[in-house]
């Protein structure tokens, strides 16, 4: 099972924040660039954050989303998460070559 | 799209063309889609499953292929040794020097498959051959007291007319 991440507000209302093929394709599709969460982390965060919610809560909008970020703590964190869960259809796609002792080493230097 | 994300991304700000840079997230989910469908998985399962699940799922295809990989190098390599023995068997006949050159008869059922048919056919030709054994010690035995019984009657007669 991918991970997920739970908010819950203080109204007591969860959210359940995940990524899949979908999501990310229309996110993608739609301008977002991982990229812009360094970048240009002004609007690129949001996108991030609000994409989020698509799998689970296709409906909220982005006053709603943004309302909850306002109220979350620990956004450095979150957002890191965010980045690895983004990520993760996208390198669940692309094959991975096979383990036996002939594979391409890389480190950055 | 429906929920407000138009606008919401940077690169649209800025009337960017998306396109420009070697594949894009979306594009690279789009090519392989095809791929994975080819793979077994179905349209909902690819774009809407988890993605623990599409690896999970490409690593079982990744395996069920190199079984029948390996099933069908085991195949080629069973039918190369029945057409060695096939060879053999018929060879006598290619022989110029052999007077009366006699093919030896082809194999009379496949080679066992694992061990376990192995020891069971050892078993069931060891037991004909206990049977056959039998049979004909049993055939010598009314064979041997049949011409004891004539031979006695023989001396009998013999002692009667004597």
């Amino acid at each position: 099972m991918a991970d997920q991440i739970k908010i819950t507000t203080d109204e007591g209302k969860d959210w359940t924040l995940a990524f899949n093929n979908r999501s990310v394709r229309r996110m993608s599709e739609n301008g977002f660039k991982i990229e812009d969460v360094w970048e240009r982390p002004i609007i690129g965060i949001p996108a991030l954050f609000h994409g989020a919610f698509y799998v689970h809560h296709k409906g909220i909008t982005p006053e709603m989303t943004d309302q909850i970020w306002k109220t979350i703590k620990g956004k450095e964190a979150l957002v890191g998460q965010l980045v690895k869960m983004y990520q993760k259809p996208v390198e669940a796609v692309l094959d991975e070559p096979e383990e036996n002792g002939k594979n391409a080493t890389w480190e950055v230097v | 799209m429906g929920s407000g994300l138009e606008g919401r991304f940077p690169s649209q700000d800025k009337g960017e063309d998306n396109t420009a840079s070697p594949l894009s997230y979306h594009e690279i989910l789009d090519k392989l889609c095809p791929d994975y469908m080819a793979m077994g998985l179905t349209y909902e399962q690819y774009w809407d499953g988890d993605p623990d699940m599409i690896i999970a799922f490409r690593k079982a295809f990744r395996l069920r292929e190199k079984q029948r990989k390996e099933q069908r190098n085991t195949e080629m390599w069973m039918q190369g040794m029945y057409f060695y023995e096939a060879l053999i068997d018929v060879s006598p006949l290619f022989r110029d020097l052999l007077k009366n050159p006699k093919a030896i008869p082809y194999l009379k059922e496949p080679y066992p498959l694992d061990k376990e048919e192995q020891e069971a056919r050892e078993k069931r030709d060891t037991e004909k051959k206990d049977k056959e054994t039998q049979a004909k010690f049993k055939a010598w035995v009314q064979r041997a007291n049949r011409i004891r019984a004539e031979r006695e009657a023989k001396a009998k007669e013999g002692e009667n007319n004597g």
